[in-house]
């Protein structure tokens, strides 16, 4: 079963500390998004917001329980039928709607999920799999209702009918808003399960079914809340996503979203909210840029293989249980100075940009923060990737790289300056990372790609001439900023 | 009977193909334990190299061949140089990253050749047996049903009779031990992944024929047959066999009945889900005897 270094790393604190940080992103979003995004990627971003709900359940049957369930998003198939059908059949109001619906998927889970009580492990994943291929199958016979008769409310002939938005968020922007307002719902929820009685049982049957038998856990009555728990979830997504265009579409839930949302989930994270945030903006994001530059977005699907590749292979806990390592590992001070450096550098470029009129102030801000982020949390990606081929080619690549480095640095040194001492490898990192945000960039926020380019480089290039500057004057506030805040594991970085 | 019977015939010949996947599945998992959802990507790879070599005006055996090969060869590319970085995981990690090297070939074929209409044809789609003025059977089938029986009865022969077939059960049974005795486990486990992608490469090309010639439709074909193993408890190769055939023969006879003939397809997901639960059905509470499913 699950190896010691696969081991779910529970945050500490009580359900409302653990809770916070998400309130926190979710209230960023709310606040900013709106302002800074176009119709079509607002609404892009709005079924980002359901699909990271739907990660969210398969990350918690996967990280919490270590099941596998290919089947989450025909659960959240399941939801959005029935919202549609009592939408369309009662004139509820929209919320009732999704919650039965919700409440459906729910059922519908714990069906799914009951021969699951017995069973873990391969079975289980093939039996989804097939539930979600079955799924397939009938929603592509019956469709989803559009306002006609009788108990599939499908119109044979004749204008399909849409639902209208709750009446609180009928605009794009509210709408969003309204959806980020339940995703932070629902990740509460989650993390609220994680934290009391039902996370524990849940650790413990995935370590060992016995172990918790024999520790008065009732294995099957908490499997069965996984699954019914995660199938309510599931269910709410899909009611969502109703909502957001007033139908849904038949042909949108094959397997094959059923499989990218398990896969995403692992390449994003399973221990961790922020992975099934990640999860729910890969699955929509990455194709529809690739679309926006003319690249088939199918070439997505490849990466996507290759990125689930990757993050099995390498054991680790997705890109968010990197980014939960990093906190570990650095100390607070370097995440205090990190912030104010990083605020700083980005209200200054968002000024710049803006006056110069290559950019909006946001838009500059945005694309900044993204570039440092990128800086940070992937600072080895050309590393990481050669690495795939064999811890052969990596150490090469090292030795190869450190001995380019040497003389160069100690060039500098001798002149008085003070080197990083991985420089071509960082040097690299800088171009990709630049080449490769820039692209983003000019997706998303209509901007130049050489305005893109020139802000990320310029960003990168600023945070560190600021960290040269401040060098002397930061030293006594990192040690006492360190004292008040010890971390016994935090290494140099 | 008239009028069961050209239903009949194709669901056999179909369910024969889904089990020609299947036999490649079921010796992958009894040798080295991985299931292998990559199987109908495999097979949809070889498709659609053929129909592109044959495209080119080459001649016909050059297409099956580079089909057949190009998807023994990245079968066995994955089984040397990939699977054993994984070998020290769980069997569901394993048979997961399959799942990320099919979305690798299906993202790639399907950015290369598209969703453009096309149809692989073979030479023995022309002939075939008539009955009561209709084409009952054509040649394809029946050969896709012989090359099936043939080549589970050698895969049989192969896991019996000689020494690879040897090691390859010494492995099912517990790869530890084997090791200890000398069994050369990558070798046995780069062999057992060759043979996969060769079934995987021959259902590819009729499947392509007789489906659709599609990278993702063939992709996902690897869930039917995924159903005919499961049949066979993804050990026995008699039961997977008599399982393919069976979910075809269901899907296939649903067409007679106009009320559920559009849910026909759903048959194998039906036969499967009967089936993990058939097996599941002993012991209650904890799981048991599925150590070698875990």
């Amino acid at each position: 079963m699950a190896r010691d270094r696969d081991k779910p790393d529970t945050p500490p604190g009580t359900p409302l500390q653990r809770m916070f940080p998400i309130w926190i992103v979710l209230a960023i979003a709310i606040v900013i998004g709106p302002a800074l995004l176009s119709a079509y990627w607002l609404n892009s971003f709005t079924t980002m917001a359901c699909l990271t709900i739907v990660a969210s359940t398969v990350a918690l049957l996967y990280g919490q329980l270590g099941m596998v369930s290919l089947a989450q998003f025909a659960l959240c198939g399941v939801g959005g039928w029935v919202c549609l059908r009592l939408v369309h059949g009662f004139a509820l109001p929209f919320e009732v709607c999704v919650l039965v619906g919700a409440a459906a998927a729910g059922l519908v889970g714990l069906f799914v999920g009951l021969p699951a009580l017995r069973m873990r492990g391969l079975y289980l994943a093939l039996l989804t799999l097939m539930v979600a291929a079955a799924f397939q199958v009938v929603v592509n016979v019956i469709g989803f209702p559009d306002g006609g008769d009788g108990f599939t409310g499908k119109v044979i002939a004749g204008q399909r009918k849409l639902i209208d938005r709750p009446w609180l968020a009928t605009s794009d922007a509210a709408y969003f808003r309204y959806t980020m307002v339940w995703l932070a719902g629902a990740l509460s929820l989650i993390e609220w399960q994680r934290a009391t009685m039902p996370g524990r049982a849940w650790a413990l049957i995935r370590k060992s079914e016995a172990a918790a038998l024999a520790a008065g856990v009732s294995v099957v009555r908490y499997k069965a809340w996984a699954f019914a728990f995660g199938g309510v979830l599931a269910g709410l997504a899909g009611g969502l996503l109703a909502g957001l265009n007033g139908q849904l579409d038949d042909t949108g839930f094959p397997t094959s979203q059923s499989i990218l949302a398990f896969a995403l989930t692992v390449v994003g994270g399973g221990y961790h909210w922020l992975g099934a945030v990640f999860a729910g903006l890969l699955m929509r994001a990455l194709p529809a840029l690739l679309n926006d530059h003319g690249v088939d977005g199918n070439l997505a699907n490849a990466f996507y293989g290759f990125a689930l590749l990757v993050s099995l292979i390498q054991g680790r806990k997705g890109i968010a249980g990197q980014l939960a390592d990093f906190y570990k590992f650095v100390r607070v001070s370097r995440i205090v100075e990190g912030t104010l450096t990083w605020g700083l550098v980005a209200v200054v470029l968002g000024f710049v940009f803006r006056i110069t009129g290559w950019n909006t102030f946001g838009g500059a801000f945005f694309i900044t923060l993204v570039a440092l982020l990128f800086r940070l949390a992937v600072p080895g990606v050309c590393w990481m990737l050669l690495g795939f081929f064999g811890k052969g080619v990596q150490d090469w690549a090292e030795e190869k790289e450190a001995s380019l480095s040497l003389p160069l640095v100690t060039w500098m040194e001798a002149k008085g300056m003070v080197p990083d001492h991985r420089l071509i490898k960082h040097s690299l990192n800088w171009l990709f990372i630049g080449l490769f945000v820039a692209l983003v960039a000019w997706g998303i926020f209509d901007v130049d790609y050489v305005a893109a380019l020139v802000n990320v480089e310029l960003a990168m290039t600023s945070i560190v001439l600021l960290k040269i500057v401040l060098y002397p004057g930061v030293l006594p506030l990192r040690d006492w900023i360190d004292k008040r805040f010890p971390k016994p594991h935090a290494a140099y970085r | 009977m008239e009028q069961i019977l050209p239903f009949l015939v194709v669901g056999v010949s179909v369910g024969a193909i889904y089990a020609l996947a299947s036999v490649g599945l079921v010796v992958l998992y009894r040798a080295s334990g991985v299931v292998n959802f990559a199987m109908g990507a495999l097979g949809g790879l070889a498709a659609m190299l053929c129909w592109q070599v044959i495209d080119l005006d080459y001649d016909d055996w050059i297409g099956w061949v580079a089909g057949i090969g190009a998807a023994t060869l990245l079968s066995w590319a994955y089984g040397r140089f990939i699977a054993p970085s994984l070998t020290h995981q769980d069997r569901i990690v394993r048979a997961l990253a399959t799942l990320g090297f099919a979305l690798m070939i299906m993202g790639v074929a399907q950015w290369y050749w598209g969703d453009e209409p096309r149809r692989l044809v073979l030479p023995t789609d022309s002939g075939g047996f008539d009955f009561d003025g209709h084409r009952l059977i054509s040649y394809t089938r029946l050969v896709a049903l012989f090359l099936t029986l043939a080549l589970t009865l050698s895969m049989g022969l192969l896991l019996s009779k000689t020494p690879l077939g040897l090691r390859m059960r010494a492995l099912q049974s517990d790869r530890n031990l084997s090791a200890l005795l000398g069994v050369r486990i990558k070798r046995v486990d780069t062999w057992a992944w060759t043979i996969a992608g060769l079934f995987a490469g021959i259902a590819g090309l009729f499947l392509g024929n007789i489906v659709r010639l599609n990278p993702i439709v063939l992709t996902f074909l690897v869930i039917p047959s995924l159903a005919a193993a499961v049949v066979g408890r993804l050990t026995s190769l008699t039961a997977t066999v008599l399982g393919g055939i069976a979910i075809g023969v269901v899907e296939a006879l649903s067409a007679l009945f106009p009320d559920i003939s559009r849910y026909g397809s759903a048959a194998a997901f039906v036969v499967a889900i009967l089936a993990i639960l058939w097996h599941q059905r002993a012991g209650i509470g904890l799981s048991r005897d599925n150590s070698h499913l875990e």
